[in-house]
């Protein structure tokens, strides 16, 4: 094959210019850390890696909804543990008023204080978290849930539940409606005790203790309910942050750099860079005129 | 034989070495020289003996070239023309979208889908509900800013066809006026000159080449001819809009029929321009639309603080990606967002989380909005990708081609020196003999 000027300028320049290219995609490549950078870089790695950050972009916001729903139960469960308190309070009163040896009056400054108990224990049950009811149902802002006219507890709110999502297609009920506080009958028994006392029905006091123990019995199972959907938030919370780390390293494989082969490489191509150079200033004054006189 | 022969053979070796040499010359001064083909001055042996006056005699300037080679350049030519243009323009449409930096759509969607959770965790929020809406707008104005920039695109690839039509009328009117010429005189030059040309015009569209005995060439493209022998036909182009959109179609002067234009460059911008634009363009409405709508629809089930339903949050009748807004009830007053499946109970969070469920709604041909769009974006990505490894294979084709005809064209400078050197010794050889035959004569007469 005859071997004229310009194809040896354009094979070398050709050379050089690869190389180049090579040493320049290498160098961006340890530069950013990153190998993927935009969709023709590898559709198929790209469209995977997206798929994984929405993933752990979606599970970071699960692990933000447990967070928040934890704040939520966790003051749920300390009201609830307070008003067991107060029941096991007003029992002992009861107890207590049902000796035979108390007479009219002293039932009658009891009731005092269990009907100064009743009004503390509904303003817990009308307790705000972050400025919410908690115990309204879904009515979280609207009128107090619970108020107390003297004879009798009522609850304003509905009796909805309210849902967090905890991952995907799975929703956790957070709240306690009013309603099922209701249920359990603490305020009804309360006030029939306190009717009792300020009636001086000694058989009456005695009956309400059986009613007062069933009540404390039902808010501990409240407690109890409280308590599983707590664990099972940790349970999701830790199938959460392990699913994500598996994403991060998965993510990691398909995006980031092999840095020891990137420098590898990157010096195996300066190597060649500079052979090439070498080689063109040589070559291009390689002639026959040289030798001519 | 007379002694006076020797003068007219080596007169004749005197012109034919001179003129050898101005060859070489020539060859030498147009080493870099585009499109030039060498020349070697070819010497023969005159076989009949009856004029005895030219042992030698001189042939045209033969011009060394291919034909085959030639040919195949241009079409892979016109190859590279193509995939370069594309891989330049779909870079550009890659860019548009911006994946996957922050501002890219899919990160975008994201963050709005984010924000209809966080406001499920607060319903009662008057800030939740305002980063909704900001989250929305910012979402609708990408996806506006995605149009616009597509339309910027496409006008300035406008220009560029213009200005490729322009040089292909150019070269057409150029390879035209030098047919005409050739047809009277086959000039080495004029031929170096003309191949030049085609050469170009190869890299701007798809054309086809024959080339006949006497020089004379046919050009032609999708069947209709663009040059032959005494005739000449320019592009013309018309534009036609749709949705804002431009669509370019081009006929020969004095026909009808629209020309198929897919080679070389200006190929590969009628293609982005009248075929992949308008297509992402169509998926990207597809996209706002869907969305707008279902948003629309789950949002006016819900009641708002006011106890209001039947709220649009987007605006409705959405087109497409230009006029995706949200809608000015939300805008002038965030809390007119609904979340609440029933009137009066600010802490119910049912509808946030049910449009938060939208994402994962196979709403378009089995597909999430995310993934259709992820699916948008990994065909541009294959697109490019290909695009560049095609330019850079059809590099290397080109210049492999290229290095096959510089071998049976290109100018060599070590035999064009050797030859030199050659045709200069046999110069000075046949003075030597007019020497010699002048020593001769000068004897005889002094024999006389």
């Amino acid at each position: 094959m005859r071997i004229t000027q310009s194809m040896i300028t354009r094979n070398l320049l050709s050379y050089i210019n690869d190389t180049r290219e090579n040493m320049s995609t290498n160098q961006s490549a340890i530069a950013s850390g990153k190998e993927l950078t935009t969709s023709s870089d590898d559709p198929v790695k790209f469209s995977m890696v997206t798929r994984f950050k929405e993933a752990q972009k979606r599970n970071e916001q699960y692990l933000n909804n447990i967070l928040n729903a934890q704040g939520w139960i966790e003051s749920t469960t300390a009201i609830i543990e307070d008003l067991y308190e107060y029941s096991l309070n007003a029992k002992d009163v009861a107890q207590q008023a049902a000796d035979s040896s108390q007479n009219a009056d002293n039932r009658a400054i009891l009731a005092q204080k269990l009907n100064t108990m009743i009004q503390e224990m509904v303003g817990l049950a009308n307790t705000q978290y972050l400025g919410k009811y908690i115990f309204a149902g879904t009515q979280t802002q609207e009128e107090v849930p619970f108020s107390y006219d003297g004879n009798a507890v009522t609850y304003n709110g509905n009796s909805d539940y309210i849902k967090r999502r905890a991952a995907e297609n799975f929703d956790v009920t957070i709240n306690i409606p009013g309603s099922e506080l209701t249920n359990t009958d603490l305020f009804d028994s309360l006030i029939t005790l306190r009717n009792a006392l300020l009636d001086n029905d000694q058989t009456a006091i005695s009956q309400s203790i059986d009613e007062l123990e069933k009540s404390a019995n039902n808010i501990m199972s409240i407690n109890s309910k409280l308590g599983s959907l707590k664990n099972q938030f940790e349970l999701t919370k830790n199938r959460l942050e392990s699913s994500n780390m598996k994403l991060n390293s998965f993510i990691s494989d398909l995006e980031d750099v092999d840095l020891t082969r990137a420098i590898t490489q990157y010096n195996a191509e300066e190597i060649v860079y500079q052979a090439a150079l070498q080689t063109i200033s040589d070559t291009l004054n390689l002639s026959l005129l040289n030798f001519l006189d | 034989m007379a002694i006076t022969t020797i003068f007219d053979i080596s007169q004749q070796a005197l012109l034919n070495n001179q003129s050898a040499i101005d060859t070489t010359a020539k060859n030498i001064a147009n080493i870099n020289t585009e499109g030039y083909k060498r020349r070697r001055v070819e010497m023969t042996n005159t076989t009949g003996l009856s004029n005895v006056n030219s042992y030698l005699e001189r042939d045209d300037l033969s011009r060394i070239r291919n034909i085959f080679v030639d040919n195949r350049l241009r079409m892979e030519h016109e190859n590279l023309g193509k995939y370069e243009t594309s891989q330049m323009v779909l870079n550009n449409i890659e860019s548009i979208f911006g994946e996957p930096l922050d501002s890219g759509l899919q990160n975008i969607m994201m963050e709005f889908w984010k924000a209809w959770n966080d406001l499920a965790n607060n319903p009662e929020s008057q800030t939740a509900k305002t980063v909704v809406k900001d989250k929305a707008v910012m979402m609708t104005n990408t996806f506006n800013r995605i149009h616009s920039d597509f339309r910027n695109l496409q006008e300035q690839i406008g220009f560029d066809i213009n200005e490729k039509v322009s040089e292909v009328n150019q070269l057409i009117e150029q390879i035209g006026s030098l047919n005409q010429r050739l047809s009277a005189d086959s000039s080495a030059d004029l031929l170096d000159q003309r191949d030049a040309l085609i050469d170009k015009l190869s890299e701007l569209i798809d054309i086809d080449i024959r080339e006949y005995s006497n020089r004379e060439i046919t050009i032609s493209l999708s069947g209709q001819i663009l040059i032959s022998q005494n005739y000449s036909s320019k592009l013309v182009g018309t534009v036609n809009y749709s949705n804002n959109f431009s669509f370019y179609e081009f006929h020969v002067e004095n026909g009808e029929t629209p020309l198929d234009i897919d080679g070389g460059s200006l190929g590969a911008l009628l293609k982005v321009n009248n075929q992949d634009i308008p297509e992402y363009i169509e998926q990207l409405n597809t996209l706002a639309k869907t969305m707008a709508n279902r948003v629309n629809q789950v949002h006016s089930i819900g009641y708002n603080i006011y106890g209001k339903n039947k709220v649009n949050f987007f605006e409705s009748n959405v087109q497409g990606a230009a006029d995706f807004r949200v809608s000015s009830d939300i805008l002038n007053d965030p809390s007119r967002i609904a979340t609440a499946q029933s009137s009066g109970s600010s802490g119910d969070n049912t509808i946030a989380l049910a449009i938060y469920d939208i994402q994962n709604e196979k709403l378009i041909n089995g597909a999430t909005l995310s993934d259709f769009y992820g699916s948008l974006i990994s065909n541009v990505g294959s697109q490019v990708r290909e695009a560049t490894f095609l330019t850079e294979s059809q590099t290397k084709i080109v210049e492999n081609l290229q290095n096959q005809r510089d071998a049976i064209s290109g100018v060599s400078l070590d035999e064009e020196m050797a030859a030199l050197i050659q045709y200069e010794n046999a110069y000075m050889a046949a003075s030597r003999l007019i020497q010699a035959a002048d020593t001769m004569i000068k004897a005889l007469l002094d024999v006389v």
